[in-house]
């Protein structure tokens, strides 16, 4: 890790702010696409057909509804609050309570993910909507692509883009792609009419995480290297067994770094311990390519940066191993102390100077 | 900055944040007025990032979890000019915004962003732009494509993230969406007419989504681009102190900050019937008549 004292100091000094509480409120979901990161299906996380072991189906209305009034109170964090999954509309009267307690403690920018199942009727489509726009939300993110298309349809995902347009809801389309998948080619079977009067599209390539590592060939993945920062994307997010984590892009799939648990600690407290994490730091600010020269010296058979799918990919790839992370850990520790020390010696000669 | 402000001469009512501005918009154009120079002036706008930079280090250090998102971590540019003209202009900007420790973002139109100069070119080898918005011509022609993919391929190799803002059947037309590089990356549409028929059940939205430091080419501070240029939403300019921006935000005389990022603007009920019938553009429109015409 090649930093400087002096940026080191910098990066001390600079706050972490969050651009939203994201609640993933379960790993359930109707779909079970190939491409899933999170690995959901309707049992839950599944990945190499096994449920996993340490991962809860669903958080608790009460623990959401806590860490919703805990999260109105810090400064830190923007008052978004995105509800996701899985797939959060399995039990959409929930959804409801949860959006519309969100707006009464001063959220003023609601949203979701969701993957447009419950659209399949236009009449049903309209009646949630509205409902979800009553209870405060202002836009959903509505992901639709070659892998999800067998388990919700492009006449579906219309029903929903017609619905929150006419509801007032904003959408963001999120498109997947791999080489064989273009982003054009499921553009092309949505109505141009609604794809021109949706809020926005947001189209990103499939990484080898999750599910897709066992599903998909290497062949159609692209690579972009993992140069890269993440400071000004990061999110609080909580998933279903409770843990809180600074980004909910893969990280919150990880167990090799933790900062807390929503049911044992309050969100403040959390946030703090995020704050305070040397490595986060130099994720977020310095990008997490950063650790690769450290953990080449420690023995470990890392790729170059350019062999990673992205900085997430990476990420991902780091925060998922406990005995890494505790090594990265302590050779950040003794690098700091040593340059803490060169400075004491820097100062000390320059005073007697 | 020598000392911070009194965290209470900055807040208004706990639990909310007093002010989410997570983006400073910055409008650079060529003003004749000024010998024809690009404005405004980068010394003003750097001393005034650096400030409130300082000012929010020291609330960081000092008072936990506060104000952290106040400046926001974006600059946002939209360069209203050629490369010819912009250039020294991004450059310094450039420097500037990594000195403050934010992201740099531009946005151009597609004709005037094609051909960047080597030394534009660099800047974005260096990762110093962190996205790259491009207002696409309607129609987006065959002849112009050629150079619209070779900046797009520029943009992707310096890992640079492309945003196109244009007619989606357009662009679905052209055959850009299916340029290989193009899928292996992120990157965001804004299809031009989103804003169109629209018609919100709520007429009127909290406006905390698109409030943003809003800077013209003047250099004078608005709370959001839909209130640039009237006198009585002004905050401030770059040419004060931040401090003195800061105080004015806390007890602005007509701007009521707060209600608008939770509420949305206070219109008239005869005006709330008609903007429900329209769009966001039609209600700040709305929004920015009214203010005009309140006495100050």
């Amino acid at each position: 890790m090649t930093l400087s004292l002096a940026q080191r100091v910098t990066l001390a000094n600079k706050p972490l702010g969050f651009n939203a509480l994201v609640v993933e409120r379960t790993s359930r979901c109707n779909a079970r696409c190939a491409i899933c990161y999170q690995g959901s299906s309707p049992q839950g996380k599944v990945q190499k057909g096994k449920k996993s072991a340490n991962d809860a189906k669903d958080l608790s209305p009460e623990l959401i509804r806590r860490a919703l009034l805990e999260g109105s109170r810090l400064d830190s964090l923007n008052k978004r609050f995105h509800l996701a999954g899985g797939e959060a509309f399995l039990d959409a009267e929930l959804c409801l309570e949860l959006f519309a307690y969100a707006q009464s403690l001063g959220y003023y920018d609601i949203t979701t993910t969701t993957n447009g199942f419950w659209a399949k009727s236009p009449d049903k489509a309209r009646i949630l909507t509205r409902r979800m726009r009553e209870a405060g939300v202002t836009n959903i993110e509505l992901s639709t692509d070659h892998w999800h298309a067998p388990f919700v349809q492009p006449t579906t995902i219309n029903n929903c883009l017609r619905a929150c347009l006419e509801a007032g809801i904003s959408v963001n389309l999120r498109l997947l792609a791999t080489h064989e998948h273009t982003h054009a080619a499921t553009l092309a079977t949505l109505d141009p009419y609604l794809l021109n009067h949706t809020t926005r599209i947001t189209c990103g390539p499939v990484f080898a995480v999750g599910r897709a590592t066992e599903q998909l060939s290497t062949e159609e993945f692209f690579r972009r290297g993992a140069e890269g920062r993440c400071f000004a994307v990061l999110n609080l997010a909580i998933v279903p067994n409770g843990n809180v984590f600074p980004c909910c892009a893969g990280m919150d799939h990880t167990d090799g770094l933790l900062f807390g648990n929503i049911a044992e600690q309050h969100l403040a407290e959390i946030v703090h311990n995020i704050n305070h994490s040397p490595l986060f730091r130099v994720v977020s600010y310095a990008g997490v390519s950063r650790f690769l020269q450290p953990l080449q010296h420690l023995g470990y058979p890392m790729k170059t940066s350019e062999e990673y799918g992205n900085m997430c990919d990476l990420c991902s790839t780091i925060f998922s191993n406990r005995q890494m992370v505790a090594d990265l850990s302590r050779y950040n520790s003794q690098l700091e102390a040593e340059q803490v020390r060169m400075a004491i010696e820097y100062l000390q000669q320059s005073s007697a100077a | 900055m020598s000392t911070p402000l009194p965290l209470h001469s900055v807040t208004t009512q706990d639990p909310y944040p007093a002010w989410l501005f997570r983006e400073i918009n910055l409008i650079a154009a060529v003003e004749p007025s000024n010998g024809s120079s690009i404005q405004p002036d980068l010394t003003a706008l750097a001393r005034w990032l650096g400030e409130f930079q300082r000012w929010q280090a020291h609330q960081f250090l000092s008072e936990e979890n506060r104000y952290y998102l106040l400046l926001g971590r974006r600059v946002h540019l939209q360069l209203q000019c050629s490369w010819l003209e912009g250039t020294p202009y991004v450059q310094q900007l450039a420097q500037v915004v990594a000195r403050t420790g934010h992201a740099l973002t531009l946005r151009m139109s597609a004709e005037q962003a094609l051909h960047p100069p080597e030394e534009i070119k660099q800047l974005l080898q260096n990762r110093r732009i962190q996205k790259f918005l491009l207002n696409l011509p309607n129609p987006l022609t065959a002849q112009l494509l050629p150079a619209l993919t070779e900046l797009v391929e520029l943009l992707l190799s310096c890992r640079v993230m492309p945003i196109f803002l244009g007619d989606m059947a357009n662009l679905l037309q052209s055959g850009l969406l299916h340029n290989p590089r193009l899928n292996a990356a992120n990157f965001t549409l804004y299809p031009s007419q989103r804003h169109l028929d629209f018609q919100p059940s709520h007429p009127v939205d909290s406006c905390a989504t698109h409030l943003s430091w809003f800077i013209d080419s003047k250099g004078d501070i608005y709370p959001c681009g839909g209130l640039s240029g009237i006198r009585s939403a002004q905050l401030g300019t770059i040419f004060e102190s931040a401090e003195t921006t800061l105080q004015r935000m806390a007890n602005h005389p007509t701007l009521p900050l707060q209600d608008l990022i939770q509420h949305g603007p206070t219109l008239h009920t005869a005006q709330k019937n008609i903007i429900n019938r329209f769009n966001i553009p039609f209600k700040c429109l709305l929004h920015r008549k009214e203010i005009e015409a309140a006495p100050i």
